[in-house]
């Protein structure tokens, strides 16, 4: 077959203007791109209306007064201020900052000891990793209830422990600071899900790093301390970062657990976590720019702890880079 | 430890035997660690069955009792008594299955269609947008949810007066989300370009490429997209508290944290986690691909 170059036209060939290959080329490569941002838009359809515009929308409207009824009234950094002597956003971010204080260090470290535990060529591994894991699955407004039950004083399992142990009630669901300490039990009640990740990152460690330990006579605790610890650094990182994003955004359970839904809704102050508070702010108040404003401080407050952890993590994560494009 | 064991062992006792003993002790005490570590995250749940099949007085009773005095199968049956006499469609849990169920399918048939075209258009077609568009994509993961909620709610109920429908839960669900696009992109990168090359000198477009080539050879991420798509629909509890004041318009996760009853709430937890239990593989595979939860 004859290739295009060698095709000879005769002088009076009617060939229109010119002939110009590059022009088949480029109509190709435009219909190529209207195919690809046709099969894509169900992706930047989406972000522009449900991410982006909404995002512009909320900046704006956290520079401003909103109570839907009227129109925003801009007050510049006024929310912003005002959140600093608001009682109700005090306590909620205490709240929270206790809770992620106590909860994500030592979820952290169990759901690692767990996942570490569980690597031991641990005979029927997946029924184990289904019973730690199963807490995690649970819908949160389930698991809302069955810890209801467990935190009732008069007939609750925990309080029942503490009778016959001789101690005295605890009135889990109206004294904050005991509301808190459920909190956290209920943190680590859900370290399944930091675990499988641990187990999976645990199981792609090569085992000749382990039998070179081995040969230069390392015992277990050397063992965790020079192969496991520095090679699990990048997967413990992630789980921080995780963790934090998802403790500090908490909202499901904890709703579900300390308010009362439907039709009669009487706010509860008691153990009131920051998206709580948020969804108060909007959706009962109706304080839209006031409400904006709370989430875009939590996710700068999110965003910095990240880069924070991101900078210090070039002193204690191993091979940072290579898990990154590893992945 | 080692010391210790040379001391009692009787003499002529050699090194390998006193290795062994210590490798059956450390397996005792690590099983005996993971069934303690097990019983403790279970035994609350446990309880709480055995709770959920006593009789309203007994479950409330001090002090409590271990096993019920009669087995109240009738507390789970009840829940569907309504169904069973053609009334319990009002509000109840029959209702709330049907709901969840009817929003489930809509969700999944669109998000799957949607996510995995997205995924085709990043993986298989070759345009000079894709790559920042892709880009674009993964960057939406740190999209902070809760500074979008209070605009999408004003579209949705403000604008668009979407209030006690099903819009709010099943619009969003229509749209590609970063983490499915990129657990189908990376599944789709891993078939073999012959294939689209062999499918194309048979004749198949973009389109037939991408319905009668690469969806079916995508099950086992599809698969995986599908149980994250199910999850969210299921736990959602946010969507409907916003918008739906009606309860017969709630799905199960709104009814159960509206109704608290124990019996529903351990009965809206079975699929998740049969769901977790059957499909435990991909179930994993796709937590650590994404990062996401179910």
């Amino acid at each position: 077959m004859k290739s295009l170059q060698q095709v000879s036209f005769p002088a009076d060939f009617p060939t229109g203007a010119t002939y110009d290959p590059a022009r088949g080329r480029r109509h190709r490569a435009r219909i190529r791109e209207i195919k690809g941002l046709l099969l894509s838009a169900p992706f930047w359809v989406g972000f522009l209306l449900l991410g982006f515009l909404p995002m512009v929308a909320s900046l704006y409207l956290s520079l401003c007064h909103y109570s839907v009824l009227t129109a925003p009234i801009f007050r510049g950094l006024g929310n912003y201020i005002d959140m600093w002597s608001d009682p109700g956003m005090l306590r909620a971010t205490r709240n929270t900052l206790v809770y992620a204080v106590l909860s994500i260090p030592i979820g952290l470290i169990l759901g690692l000891a767990l996942a570490i535990l569980l690597n031991q060529k641990v005979k029927l591994l997946t029924i184990w990793r289904t019973l730690f894991y199963l807490p995690a699955v649970l819908p949160a407004t389930s698991a809302a209830v069955l810890w209801r039950w467990m935190l009732n004083k008069d007939y609750g399992i925990l309080n029942a422990v503490l009778v016959t142990f001789g101690l005295p009630r605890i009135n889990w669901l109206s004294d904050e600071r005991w509301l808190i300490a459920a909190y956290v039990f209920f943190g680590l009640w859900g370290i399944g899900a930091g675990m499988i990740v641990n187990l999976a990152g645990l199981q792609s460690i090569p085992t000749d790093l382990y039998d070179a330990a081995e040969v230069d006579g390392a015992g277990r605790v050397q063992k965790l301390r020079a192969v496991t610890l520095p090679m699990m650094s990048p997967v413990i990182f992630y789980n921080l970062i995780v963790s934090i994003s998802t403790v500090l955004q908490s909202f499901a359970f904890f709703f579900a657990l300390t308010q009362t839904m439907g039709a009669n809704v009487t706010y509860t102050e008691t153990g009131v976590v920051y998206m709580v508070y948020l969804y108060r702010v909007a959706f009962e108040l109706f304080r839209m720019g006031y409400a904006s404003s709370m989430a875009w401080t939590l996710f700068f407050a999110i965003l910095g702890l990240t880069l924070l952890l991101w900078h210090t993590a070039k002193s204690w994560v191993f091979h940072e880079a290579e898990w990154v494009s590893g992945r | 430890m080692g010391e210790w064991a040379i001391v009692i062992l009787p003499r002529g006792i050699s090194q390998q035997r006193i290795d062994r003993a210590r490798k059956i002790a450390w397996r005792v005490a690590l099983y005996l660690l993971l069934a303690a570590g097990a019983a403790l995250f279970l035994m609350p749940v446990v309880w709480l069955l055995l709770i959920s099949l006593k009789s309203g007085a007994e479950a409330r009773a001090w002090p409590p009792t271990l096993f019920p005095k009669q087995l109240m199968w009738q507390n789970y049956a009840n829940l569907f008594r309504g169904f069973a006499l053609g009334t319990g469609w009002g509000c109840g849990l029959p209702r709330w299955l049907l709901n969840t169920a009817i929003i489930g399918v809509i969700a999944e048939a669109g998000g799957l269609l949607a996510n995995s075209l997205v995924a085709f258009s990043f993986a298989r077609l070759r345009w000079r947008l894709r790559e920042p568009l892709f880009i674009l994509t993964l960057a939406t993961m740190f999209l902070p949810g809760q500074v979008t909620m209070v605009p999408t709610y004003l579209l949705f109920s403000q604008a668009f007066h979407w209030n006690n429908t099903w819009f709010p839960q099943l619009v969003p669900a229509m749209f590609a989300t970063a983490s499915a696009v990129f657990l189908l992109r990376q599944y789709m990168l891993g078939i073999p370009v012959e294939i689209d090359e062999s499918a194309r000198l048979d004749g198949c477009g973009d389109l037939a490429l991408y319905w009668r080539v690469i969806l079916p050879m995508c099950k086992p991420a599809l698969g995986a997209v599908a149980i994250f798509l199910f999850s969210a629909i299921w736990n959602d509890m946010f969507t409907p508290l916003l918008y739906i004041r009606k309860c017969e318009l709630w799905n199960v996760a709104m009814g159960v944290g509206v109704g608290r009853s124990l019996n529903t709430a351990f009965v809206a937890a079975i699929p998740p986690i049969l769901l977790f239990v059957i499909f435990q593989k991909r179930y994993i595979q796709g937590i650590v691909v994404s990062g996401v939860k179910g």
